[in-house]
């Protein structure tokens, strides 16, 4: 997936610790995947209040649930999966979303973050319209960089359905930003 | 899919940095919830009143003993009209 072997082999000790109860490696394994839990809940979302949310859940659920996991599946599969299901869960529980604002924190001048902001605006726009399950698709995609089969894993679906979703997500993203910036 | 949609979407949807207020939301459920603190109280409240209802009935089961009768009968008839209460409960404890 994203991780590497010896990153994997850190993540197995911190999770073992953490099923014992140790606090610190509950916090280094809060580090190490924090900006993935709240990248995938910002961009599900759109909404930075609502996207902590979903974060805080979400290691609120992993520290509830730790014990529970056996290492029968890939620990970041595991994760993902209670990302994937706090962001529905804000979902269902119908909160209204807002457009993002301004994400990305860089180096750029100023006009070349009001550009980017504008770019990745109306990109999240588009893709805030797509429906709950292609969002996913498309987030798992790009945000995170996900193989088809990773992600038929993560959503409990055939990898074939994976593919029909991000072709259905394509073809509407297309028409969608089309003049726009495609 | 055109080539220019997937990399806008790399480039536009890639991943961002967590807030540090994230750390805070996660710690701060760790302190007892109102709810646990009440029911903590109620718990211990119950310990206290079982605790005080069990010494009555014991005090009150060796006042009642036959024993302690017979002993504070043969007391009075030195000590008529003293309090023998405590002498004969200390004896009898």
């Amino acid at each position: 997936m994203v991780l590497d072997a010896p990153q994997r082999e850190l993540d197995r000790e911190l999770i073992e610790a953490c099923q014992r109860g140790d606090h610190d490696a509950f916090a280094a394994l809060f580090n190490t995947h924090q900006d993935r839990v709240y990248s995938i809940a910002l961009r599900f979302s759109g909404d930075p209040s609502v996207a902590l949310d979903i974060a805080q859940d979400t290691f609120l659920k992993l520290l509830s649930k730790i014990g529970e996991f056996r290492g029968e599946a890939k620990f970041e599969s595991w994760l993902y999966r209670l990302v994937v299901n706090s962001c529905l869960d804000h979902r269902r529980a119908g909160r209204k979303w807002s457009p993002l604002a301004t994400l990305r924190a860089s180096g750029d001048s100023v006009l070349q973050r009001l550009l980017r902001t504008e770019v990745e605006e109306s990109v999240q726009q588009v893709v805030a319209k797509l429906v709950p399950e292609l969002r996913m698709v498309v987030i798992l995609r790009y945000t995170e960089e996900l193989s088809y089969d990773q992600i038929a894993e993560i959503l409990g679906c055939p990898t074939g359905t994976v593919a029909s979703r991000l072709n259905r997500a394509h073809k509407l993203l297309e028409r969608r930003l089309r003049g726009k910036h495609v | 899919m055109s080539k220019a949609l997937e990399t806008l979407l790399h480039e536009e949807l890639g991943r961002v940095q967590s807030p540090t207020q994230l750390w805070d939301r996660v710690q701060l459920p760790r302190t007892p919830c109102p709810a646990a603190s009440l029911r903590l109280a109620w718990a211990a409240a119950l310990l206290v009143v079982s605790a005080v209802g069990l010494h009555t009935f014991l005090k009150n089961e060796a006042m009642r003993s036959p024993g302690v009768v017979r002993l504070q009968a043969a007391c009075q008839l030195c000590h008529s009209g003293e309090d023998l209460q405590a002498v004969t409960l200390r004896g009898v404890y």
